[in-house]
């Protein structure tokens, strides 16, 4: 029989009197065992599919239809109690943010036990037993430690552990995972995925995994359903999906796709004039406690680091979170000042565009304001003038004009990325440092903004360090890769070097995390 | 314990900056204690011995050191007026005072954690907005104007206590926290309403993030998910409010003494001003600073029982 049934189901926001349908006569079953895919852009409406089978979309705007047959009983017609005795015994559900959905005043105990305390009568002995068990059965080795912890005391990849295993304790038939990995680095990714798969085989457990990365749904899901604008567009074995998409939309997005192909541009000239040098840089951050008349011992967070960027360069740093990559990109434009080595800068102006378009833009001003607003302060140009090259960088990003007295909250999220990129690029910079400038957009977006940067160096020259954790990425984009890992570089060589003949096992890692055929 | 330790330290550094300051100011104010005592037509001859009797034509600092090395010996000096020890005469009043203060911060906890939780609860519905515009109203009324409208209602339209009847708690106990409850309340009313406030907008704030939808996918009860989850986060916020709540009671209850005639502190603390009786005046605003230095230091325990991320060395 099957574990969930959603049939005709339609999902319809009633905000400020107009009613807003974000998921439309979908439909899909989910065997026992299953392991299904729902694959779609943000917006898409596959998180609001998967609230609503979990009976977790309850507010009173939300109209739902149809019917979502949890083991066979619909939960949209069930009393809230039985609603909460299927909650407790047959779904358990994971989230995006592992850090912001567990209590951070509760011990990891009492969370993971919770389902038990609420729908059994177990002792809190037996229940204790039960947490340690599926603690383990995560692969959490310090199982006792963990349990006494508070979540902020856990790395990410814990505590997406600690979610999966207090959304297991129950034993459930359905695990619905809403994009479990996209928060975590790339090698505790592809352990999230083995773990996902075991617990599968292991316990029989259906798994919905919902994602915007198809390589990653492709890894796991024998099936899967492609949602865009709510609407079902295509569904199938995900081999064959994969190699053979029927729909247009279904191809568009296997293609936008990071893979490790080069964009190709033309080769750097030879003459190319050092824009950056950096020798021997070691940065420090304060360590905790010191007190009022003892001084703060400090503690070296990037160790020796060394290289240059020439003009027109792209440069790539890869890592792990944690690893440095932020505090060397501050270090370099004079953010952080507590360091040893030296910077030489010949760049002007040198820029930053930062991971998160929607909070680096000041919400309460126009994208025309925003971008005048470097020319403002550092040049004597008249505000007529000033809207002339507000207008020039518009066409350079590919925005259109109408845009310009739009709030940052009006537009899209590659629009908003446009405009931070075209914010840094105001002033002209021969250096720009990327953080990250992608990670937080849809794969079709993220494919249309790497291609508009390698457009803009070749353009204005422009030398661009792009940090990135994808090595996807990076290896498209760059000239050259650096490799860092806990505040050192431990490699450092051409984009096609590092790929075809990696040297440190770190960068083999990262590079069979990432996917390469190795 | 090292925390422990520090702290104390800290606390008594705090305490002995306060004494200094206290000191000069009434140093520096014009006016002189001798001859508030013996009046205008004091004789200089007679004036004069009274200032060297009382010691006041001491340098400063020998005066300051005097006064704070009886101090810590539990000697808190003699009333210039009375003429009886400031230690007796404040230990007389305290208890007036603490019963008072306690009552009203009792009642702005019991008023407002419920209306907090009820208003987060229905936000946005009826009830939450009667509940907030009434907030809007009572936080603006000063203490001593409700003083003033419970007077009237309570103690002269519905014979519910008798202004000025103040009955000491050494006589009636009972009758003695009656007669404390319309003033306490007066006190309380504001305060409560700032913490609805607070509280309020803390709730909905946590209500909004990611865990109490995991909670929700446990099967959690909505009441569930409030009182297991999310009251302990939401209080983190409004912990610091209701400590300066305490000693915003404590301070401000000098002028619900006066609108209701209660002989507490806040009333010899009044008259002692007037009568340039410094001994008394100087000894209640360290007991002040010292209760309000102890209450900031609770705080900060409980924030750390409250939230596991706060730990200190």
């Amino acid at each position: 029989m099957a574990i969930l049934e959603i049939r005709n189901l339609n999902i319809t926001f009633s905000d400020k009197k107009k009613p807003h349908r974000v998921v439309e006569n979908l439909n899909l079953t989910l065997e026992e065992g299953d392991r299904l895919g729902l694959v779609g852009e943000s917006g898409s409406g596959k998180t609001m599919s998967a609230l609503a089978a979990a009976g977790l979309l309850r507010q009173k705007n939300v109209r739902l239809e149809g019917e979502i047959l949890l083991d066979g009983q619909n939960i949209l017609t069930c009393t809230p109690q039985e609603l909460r005795r299927l909650q407790g015994s047959r779904i358990g559900m994971i989230f995006q943010e592992p850090m912001t959905s567990l209590n951070p005043t509760r011990t990891i105990g009492w969370q993971v036990e919770e389902t038990l305390r609420l729908h059994t009568s177990l002792t809190s002995e037996e229940r204790r037993k039960r947490a340690m068990e599926a603690l383990r059965d995560v692969e959490l080795e310090d199982a006792e430690r963990i349990y006494n912890a508070y979540p902020h005391a856990l790395s990410g990849g814990q505590r997406q552990r600690v979610m999966i295993a207090a959304a297991m304790i129950s034993r459930p038939k359905l695990l619905l995972a809403d994009e479990p990995t996209t928060a975590l680095d790339v090698t505790v990714q592809q352990q999230m995925m083995e773990l996902l798969r075991k617990l599968n085989e292991t316990y029989g457990t259906a798994i919905l995994f919902i994602s915007h990365d198809l390589a990653l749904v492709r890894s796991l899901c024998s099936r899967m359903l492609v949602l865009q604008d709510g609407k079902a567009v295509e569904e199938g074995a995900s081999e064959k999906l994969f190699t053979a998409p029927e729909q247009l939309y279904t191809r568009e997005l296997i293609e936008a796709v990071p893979k490790f192909e080069r964009i190709e541009r033309a080769p750097l000239k030879a003459d190319a004039a050092e824009v950056l040098c950096v020798s021997d840089l070691c940065a420090f951050y304060p360590k905790e406690g010191g007190g009022f008349f003892r001084k703060k011992e400090k503690k070296e967070v990037l160790h020796h680091i060394s290289f240059r960027i020439r003009q027109g360069e792209i440069i790539g740093l890869v890592g792990e979170s944690g690893c440095g990559k932020s505090t060397l990109a501050r270090t370099l434009l004079g953010l952080h000042r507590d360091y040893t080595g030296t910077v030489s800068h010949t760049a002007k102006h040198p820029q930053m565009v930062f991971q998160d378009a929607g909070s680096a833009l000041n919400p309460s001003r126009t994208v025309e304001w925003i971008l005048e607003e470097p020319l403002r302060n550092c040049t004597d140009l008249t505000a007529q003038q000033r809207r002339e090259c507000v207008r020039e960088m518009l066409w350079l990003v590919k925005l259109d004009e109408s845009l310009q007295k739009r709030y940052p909250q009006q537009l899209s999220g590659g629009q908003r990325q446009r405009v931070c990129i075209a914010a840094a690029l105001m002033l002209h910079p021969e250096f720009l440092i990327a953080d990250e400038p992608v990670s937080a957009l849809d794969v079709t977006v993220q494919k249309q903004i790497l291609a508009l940067m390698q457009e803009i160096v070749q353009e204005t020259g422009v030398s661009i360090l792009l940090i990135s954790h994808d090595l996807r990425v990076v290896y498209q984009m760059c000239d050259r890769v650096l490799v860092m890992k806990d505040g050192a570089i431990v490699e450092a060589a051409d984009a096609e070097e590092i790929y075809k003949n990696p040297q440190h096992p770190y960068t083999k890692e990262l590079l069979r995390s990432a996917g390469a055929d190795m | 314990m090292k925390y422990a330790g520090k702290k104390l330290l800290s606390m008594l550094v705090t305490l002995l900056a306060v004494s200094f300051l206290v000191f000069l100011a009434f140093d520096l104010i014009p006016g002189d204690p001798a001859l508030a005592q013996l009046g205008t037509n004091a004789t200089p001859e007679r004036l004069e011995s009274l200032r060297e009797e009382m010691g006041l034509n001491e340098p400063f600092l020998v005066r300051y050191f005097k006064w704070i090395g009886a101090f810590c010996t539990g000697d808190l000096g003699t009333s210039y007026s009375y003429h009886i020890s400031v230690g007796d005469m404040i230990s007389e009043k305290l208890p007036i005072s603490i019963c008072m203060t306690l009552m009203a911060f009792a009642m702005v906890l019991l008023i407002s954690i419920p209306l907090g939780i009820l208003s987060a609860k229905h936000e946005g519905g009826r009830l939450d907005t009667i509940i907030c515009t009434l907030n809007q109203v009572l936080m603006s009324v000063p203490p001593f104007f409700s003083g003033i409208l419970i007077t009237l209602l309570f103690g002269i339209i519905l014979k519910w206590f008798t202004p000025g009847g103040f009955v000491s708690y050494d006589e009636n106990f009972g009758a003695f926290l009656g007669y404390l409850f319309f003033p306490a309340l007066s006190i309380a009313i504001p305060k409560a309403a700032m913490s609805v406030k607070m509280l309020r907008s803390a709730l909905v704030t946590e209500l909004e993030k990611d865990y109490p939808r995991t909670a929700y996918s446990r099967g959690n009860t909505p009441n569930q998910v409030m009182y297991s989850h999310v009251l302990k986060n939401g209080l983190i916020p409004v912990l610091t409010f209701f400590g300066m709540a305490l000693t915003d009671i404590l301070t401000g209850s000098i002028i619900a003494e006066q609108v209701f005639a209660i002989p507490g502190l806040g009333r010899i603390l009044l008259t002692s001003i007037m009568n340039r009786d410094y001994p008394v005046v100087q000894a209640i605003i360290l007991l002040m600073a010292f209760v309000v230095i102890v209450v900031n230091f609770l705080v900060d325990l409980l924030y750390q029982k409250l939230d596991p991320r706060i730990t200190v060395e």
